[in-house]
């Protein structure tokens, strides 16, 4: 059972879970409008409207750093996007106020390589409902999405719940990491 | 993987212009992607050493960057020759923390002029992104002429 | 009826207009390579040189060169096709070519690169070369490196060029519309009856015997090797694509 630790927390969840509600409606329709395929596929953000909740008390350990971070998250170049969300794997380098608004955004970015480092850097910012977050990028239509989401899933009960989903992948590289990942739990259970 | 030599491309070349302590686009960066993600993806290049008139080279540094933070780790395996005796014909460089600016180890071959072959591999799977630096240099350390080639994408 | 002095008179007049068209032609009568060889090992600066246009009066609009990829290319080792790939014979085969930016003829350029990233050869667009003008349409090919294990004396290099006079569809290439310095492989951009027939421009690599001596077994003069583009690659890059869209030849047949 979720236990709401505050009131900002309930509201932030009650908004996640209805975007997740809005966003399967609206997917369903997106889906029917895509008219870029890529590789037979309609291009699908499953994280598009997503709306992410993060810690929103923490300050930027280093003035110098965060600016760079946010210089290169609005940079046209989708590698300088991509170097400046890795950065925000890590918390505290960027106040929560500014990452969230560059996360936010990255979510919706036109790269599907951008967008999986923002599921990274999304989850370790412990942002809130991180599980149905990951189980939401791994209905997205682009390979780097979905294989960032399943190398973030934990591996305890609802993780491998999705690590099995992610067995059925059209990828090869999303069925490998999760058997892997599923495999360390055979390995330490001893089976 | 796309290349770019800046390329591409790939798939055009995905170099970055940073400023400060982000790493600087020069002619002798190299950016890709293993856009299959599967953990047994090689990317390969072929670098060209050879007098542009700042002198013969001697040997080629080289260093990669994992721009992508993720569990899979990017390195590379610089080769070139079979007389390793005196002289490593191959030396590996793993950037071990990806998603900061910094670059691997630099690593050197030390086998003249000629064609070396630089392996592009990652520790696990991801659709992993980099940025691989090399220079083919004199004796005295001084910048000659250096130029890719990309031989496999994966 | 037609005096003598009259016709006298054309005659002269003929071999005047004749003798000024010959004094206005270019030193370069086919698209060529300003340097055509060079030694393996050495960087170097050149010019593709547009010789002329399509007939008086008109100007070339528009320039392409395809070099072979080295990844289904076209090997022949003297003369006979053999298989193999480029790098058998240069060891660093691939993305040896770099377009120079100039703008001094033509407005627009970019390269052409193939799936790996490597460039293969570039276009530029608007611009004219006149009929009676040469352009030079600069490039830096960077060292190449014949294998040591080879026997290959020289490497030729055969480069595909297209000088168009007049944006048309493949239908329309006639020698008024474009002039294709290509090779006879059965691609689109052959050009059969057209007067640049199986005339491509070359480039070729030469051994430096002192440094990469023949290897044993190898005759004394060596092997004389080639590197065509073939039809698919052709087919596939000689195409001037423009912002995404197809500029030369136009769709349709």
């Amino acid at each position: 059972m979720l236990k709401l630790r505050n009131q900002r927390i309930g509201i932030g969840l009650a908004l996640t879970m209805t975007s997740f509600v809005l966003m399967q409606f609206s997917g369903a329709v997106k889906a029917a409008d895509e008219s870029e395929a890529v590789g037979g596929r309609p291009v699908f953000n499953s994280l598009e409207t997503f709306q992410i909740n993060c810690d929103a008390d923490g300050v930027a350990s280093n003035a110098a750093t965060a600016e760079h971070i946010v210089k290169g998250a609005n940079s046209t170049k989708p590698g300088e996007r991509i170097g400046a969300l890795s950065q925000l794997a890590v918390k505290g380098v960027l106040d929560s106020a500014s990452a969230q608004k560059i996360l936010q955004a990255a979510l919706r970015d036109q790269d599907a390589n951008v967008r999986a480092q923002a599921v990274h850097a999304i989850v370790q910012q412990s942002c809130a409902d991180n599980i149905l977050f990951l189980g939401q990028a791994l209905n997205d239509s682009e390979l780097p999405v979905r294989l960032m989401a399943v190398d973030n899933l934990n591996v305890d009960d609802t993780g491998i719940q999705l690590l099995e989903q992610a067995l059925n992948d059209e990828a090869e590289a999303v069925r490998e990491l999760a058997a892997a990942k599923l495999d360390t739990v055979s390995t330490s259970t001893g089976h | 993987m796309n290349i770019s030599i800046l390329k591409h491309g790939l798939q055009a070349i995905a170099g970055a212009v940073l400023l400060g302590q982000m790493s600087m686009v020069l002619a002798d960066n190299q950016a890709g992607g293993f856009t299959t993600g599967v953990a047994s993806g090689v990317d390969f290049y072929q670098i060209s050493c050879f007098d542009d008139g700042n002198g013969a080279p001697s040997y080629v540094e080289a260093q990669v960057k994992d721009i992508t933070a993720n569990s899979s780790k990017v390195n590379i395996l610089l080769y070139k020759g079979t007389s390793c005796t005196t002289n490593k014909c191959a030396q590996f460089s793993l950037d071990t923390t990806d998603g900061d600016t910094g670059y691997s180890p630099l690593v050197r071959v030390t086998q003249g002029a000629g064609t070396y072959n630089l392996f592009v591999q990652h520790t696990a799977t991801g659709t992993d992104t980099y940025d691989v630096i090399a220079h083919c240099k004199t004796s005295g350390g001084v910048h000659t002429g250096t130029s890719f080639g990309s031989r496999q994408q994966q | 009826m037609i005096r003598p002095n009259q016709f006298k008179l054309s005659t002269q007049a003929a071999l005047v207009i004749a003798l000024l068209l010959g004094a206005s032609q270019s030193a370069f009568s086919h698209t060529r390579l300003e340097i055509p060889t060079v030694v393996e090992g050495v960087r170097a600066s050149n010019n593709v040189v547009i010789g002329h246009a399509c007939g008086e009066g008109s100007n070339v609009v528009a320039h392409t060169a395809v070099f072979p990829d080295g990844v289904d290319s076209i090997i022949k080792v003297d003369g006979a096709e053999v298989t193999g790939s480029a790098s058998d014979y240069v060891t660093n085969y691939g993305n040896l070519n770099q377009k120079i930016m100039n703008h001094s003829v033509f407005a627009n350029e970019d390269e052409k690169a193939d799936a790996a990233g490597n460039v293969v050869g570039y276009w530029v667009e608007g611009g004219k070369n006149p009929n009676h003008y040469n352009t030079y349409v600069p490039f830096r090919s960077t060292a190449g490196f014949i294998e040591p294990s080879s026997c290959a004396s020289s490497v030729k290099v055969v480069i595909a060029v297209a000088d168009i006079c007049k944006i048309t569809a493949a239908s329309g290439f006639a020698d008024t519309t474009v002039n294709l310095w290509t090779p006879a492989v059965g691609s689109n951009f052959d050009g059969p009856g057209l007067h640049g027939f199986n005339s491509p421009a070359t480039i070729t690599y030469t051994r430096n015997l002192e440094t990469n001596p023949l290897p044993e077994g190898c005759s004394e003069a060596g092997s004389t090797v080639e590197i065509i583009p073939s039809a698919a690659q052709l087919n596939r890059d000689m195409p001037i694509v423009k912002k995404g869209k197809q500029f030369w030849p136009k769709a349709g047949h």
